[in-house]
């Protein structure tokens, strides 16, 4: 089997060693071999692997035969096809399902949008640098996303009533397309029709299922359409990565509501596009820009506490205005004019999402897989990066953060996650106000979130242990801080080293969602007690629900895997 | 230590002897420069290194003038890669003084980034970013710690990938270039910075044979063009042609100083004429 390494090396520039080994590694190894000849080689080519083959091969015919039999026979899949929506949504309220079909179709533009710009980032280097990315062929995608599609054919095959969740996953493709084919260029004009079809498919869901109707979602689908037409025009990196995480954001807010910290996630989605047009003007920017920015957004800072009293949000404004006034202090203009942009951005995302004002469904009505996702993404985030600082302390010269750190990553690591997610429920409350307003998925949310950084901590560890020293050397020597050698030369090498494990661990991460269970949260795991205490499903269907349930676990998990290993090659353009 | 300080000391009216006249000087010790200007860009006084309880440097006095090229040879393990690698801090000295341009080496970081933005360093094993292309590799560190411009950064980058003949590159990942042009792409990323003298730690032992001429004709230019350079080499060749003075060590100690023509031709020392008869 000869090893993909996503892309190849035409012959005559086969310069480098590592050219060398590429071409080698993508020439065909075996020759064409007929499927006569490759299993009598290996299937047959000794008396004990001729047994082997026989015994295996019987055990598997016979546990295939099993399998299929209850699969298409025996089963009675009526627990689980009539109760779909249950297990996707759980308790989650029916007359909100508009926001449901917002978020899914946003989140799916955004995924497109934001693998367009990896895919035109690294089509960039790789043109720039003389090396052919190879196209992401059929077999590869199938190999990766099949998992997942099987198991969503299947649950619309077995439990879709209606033509809306047909409709559903057809919009969720489509704005996936959309989004990605936003960043490339689409010489056909016919082809650009692709960028409308969300749109299109959208506005026909929401109005051919009669229940959900809401004129919002119109007005958000036909904003984000405006917003893919923009970026296919402009097509430049940050603008395309700007428009992937603000669609995120907003698809996350199309349920959460624009309550809380949104804003804040908002304007940082927008510092990729904001800070490249900083770069293109900032030469001929005066400097007294930056003090009137700061200046107004004072101003109207100060009218809303008279307003409305100091809050939280209001802080974390003013914060950020010290930080950048002592930055303009200190004249360092780069820095001050960044951090005054992301002031102005923060402030006008925060009046935005005031403005827009919309409530959101409450915490504890999420539930189903819906909500496995979403516990499962915020720890993936919030994580991350401690568990990235974590990693850092742990190595520091300083004492304090080291045996700090080093405190922590073991306690946590010697605690089963199912006491880390009680402990949540009983203990963070001390810590607060007698009227805690923590719900309960909060409070997983942050156990799980403890629990995973341990491990991701040591995870970096072992990456930033695999950087070499002459690293570090050739940034000494050149006079780099030790923050800078760390952060622009270490950890990209560190962390491109431990994606498979990372991911791994993410995927444990998703699993261990399914504990939500233990303190009454409903996760799709946890749906099954429910459909079981129905009437008609009272000890009936109970190994079907596992197996779906089970395998719906599984083919999330598989195209991680698979995606982290795609993922891992894609980052590896010129390394190695 | 005091007796070697006290020779060192009586042994000081050599240096009254006007430089670069006698093609074939043999030196006291390493405190006499050669083909410089005559101002000190490098000042070593008394300087001890320890590893644990073995001393890889012993009392080394030594001083490097502007525009002068030093080759530092000698048998592995006598200490060579350590006095270099002392002189921008990537090692800590036990003892003595180290003074670059001025500016003596202290524990303090601010003193050594100082010392470490005019000190340039090319490694054996390259140690370029694999992760970020040529041109990035190159203008790093004057983004970073300069601050300049990425435009400025990139025309200056250019100009010296140009200046070490593989401006054609600049786009490409370490790993796709060869061991010479990987070491050319390592002298103009140091280059970069300005520097006003390049430590050269053996940078052609890890080449294969038919890469080490591109690298060292990049050296001869750069040693043409006034650059301060100590190096640390095994090619004779180059210590023949291009340097000013050859410091010869043994055992963490500077054994013998001269020029390439006393040194090679007419070497004093029994240690000097043991390792040239092994090598030559």
């Amino acid at each position: 089997m000869s090893i993909d390494w996503g892309y190849t090396v035409p012959p005559d520039q086969g310069e480098g060693n590592i050219a060398h080994a590429l071409a080698e590694a993508n020439a065909p190894r075996h020759g064409d071999r007929t499927p006569k000849e490759w299993i009598r080689a290996n299937l047959f080519n000794t008396w004990y692997n001729t047994i082997i083959t026989f015994v295996f091969g019987a055990v598997a015919l016979i546990g295939g035969y099993y399998v299929l039999r209850f699969l298409f026979v025996t089963a009675q899949w009526e627990a689980v096809s009539d109760n779909l929506e249950l297990f996707m949504l759980g308790t989650y309220p029916r007359s909100e399902r508009t926001r449901i079909v917002v978020q899914m179709l946003m989140m799916s533009g955004s995924v497109g949008l934001l693998v367009g710009y990896a895919r035109a980032r690294a089509r960039r280097l790789a043109d720039e640098a003389g090396i052919d990315l190879i196209p992401v062929t059929p077999r590869e995608a199938i190999a990766t996303y099949g998992a997942v599609a099987v198991f969503v054919g299947a649950s619309l095959a077995i439990g879709a009533r209606t033509i809306g969740p047909y409709m559903l996953v057809v919009g969720c493709v489509a704005a996936g397309v959309a989004g990605f084919m936003a960043t490339r260029p689409l010489p056909n004009p016919f082809a650009k029709l692709i960028l409308f079809t969300p749109f299109a498919i959208a506005a026909g869901t929401l109005t051919l299922v009669s229940d959900l109707n809401n004129g919002a979602a119109y007005l958000i689908a036909a904003g984000a359409t405006a917003m893919l037409v923009l970026v296919h025009v402009v097509r430049t990196l940050p603008l395309i990565l700007s428009a992937g995480l603000v669609t995120g954001v907003v698809g996350f807010q199309a349920l959460s509501g624009t309550g809380g910290i949104g804003w804040l996630f908002l304007a940082a989605a927008l510092v990729p596009v904001a800070f490249d047009v900083l770069g293109r003007v900032q030469d001929n920017l005066p400097p007294a820009v930056g003090w009137i920015g700061v200046a107004l957004v004072t101003v109207a800072l100060v009218r809303r506490v008279i307003v409305d009293g100091i809050g939280f949000a209001t802080a974390v404004v003013f914060v950020l205005v010290a930080v950048a006034v002592v930055a303009m202090l200190r004249s360092n203009p780069g820095p001050a004019l960044r951090i005054g942009v992301f002031v102005v951005l923060s402030f006008a995302m925060w009046l935005v999402t005031g403005a827009v004002d919309l409530e959101g469904i409450d915490w504890k009505d999420w539930s189903g897989l819906h909500l496995n996702i979403v516990v499962a993404g915020a720890s993936i985030v919030l994580a991350f990066p401690v568990g990235l600082l974590l990693a850092l302390a742990r190595r520091s010269s300083l004492p304090v953060l080291r045996y700090m750190s080093t405190a922590y990553i073991e306690i946590i690591r010697g605690v089963p996650l199912i006491s880390l997610l009680l402990m949540g429920q009983f203990f963070i409350g001390f810590f607060l106000n007698s009227d805690d307003p923590l719900s309960n998925i909060t409070r997983a949310t942050t156990a799980i979130t403890m629990f995973s950084a341990a491990y991701i901590a040591e995870i970096v560890r072992g990456g930033l242990q695999s950087v070499g020293d002459g690293q570090t050397e050739a940034g000494q020597a050149l006079g780099l801080s030790p923050a800078a050698i760390t952060r622009l030369l270490i950890l990209p090498q560190a962390l491109r080293n431990v994606i498979p494990a990372m991911v791994g661990q993410f995927i444990s991460l998703f699993k261990d969602t399914s504990l939500l269970a233990i303190i009454g949260i409903i996760n799709f795991l946890s749906v099954r007690e429910i459909v079981h205490a129905q009437e008609a499903f009272r000890g009936v269907g109970i190994a079907e629900t596992l197996v779906y349930v089970a395998f719906g676990f599984w083919a999330i998990s598989f195209t991680m895997s698979r995606e982290s290993q795609r993922l891992e090659r894609r980052l590896g353009v010129g390394v190695r | 230590m005091t007796n070697q300080e006290d020779t060192a000391m009586t042994d000081q009216p050599d240096t009254s002897t006007p430089n670069g006249d006698a093609t074939d000087t043999v030196f006291a010790d390493a405190t006499q420069m050669m083909g410089s200007s005559g101002e000190v860009m490098i000042d070593l006084e008394g300087v001890d290194k320890f590893f644990g309880d073995f001393q890889a440097l012993k009392n080394i006095d030594m001083k490097v003038g502007k525009q002068e090229v030093v080759v530092v040879i000698g048998p592995s393990g006598s200490g060579k890669s350590t006095l270099i690698r002392c002189i921008n801090r990537l090692e800590a000295h036990d003892r003595g003084r180290i003074t670059v341009d001025g500016v003596e080496l202290s524990d303090d970081i601010r003193n050594i980034q100082e010392i470490r933005r005019e000190t340039g360093m090319v490694f054996q094993s390259f140690n370029l970013f694999p992760h970020l292309t040529v041109l990035e590799n190159v203008t790093l560190a004057p983004r970073q710690v300069r601050r300049e411009p990425k435009a400025r950064a990139e025309a200056v980058a250019m100009d010296l990938l140009e200046r070490v003949k593989i401006p054609e590159q600049a786009r490409k990942f370490p790993g796709q270039l060869s061991g010479g042009q990987q070491q050319r792409v390592a002298i103009a990323r140091s280059l970069a910075m300005n520097p006003k003298v390049i430590l050269f730690d053996e940078p052609t032992s890890a080449l294969d044979p038919e890469m080490i001429k591109e690298v060292l004709d990049t050296m001869k230019e750069l040693a043409a063009s006034g650059m301060t350079m100590i190096v640390v080499t095994h090619e004779m060749g180059f210590a023949r042609e291009v340097a000013d003075r050859v410091v010869f060590m043994s055992d963490g100690q500077i054994v013998e100083v001269g020029t390439p023509e006393h040194f090679f031709e007419n070497p004093r020392e029994e240690r000097t004429k043991l390792f040239l008869s092994q090598i030559l």
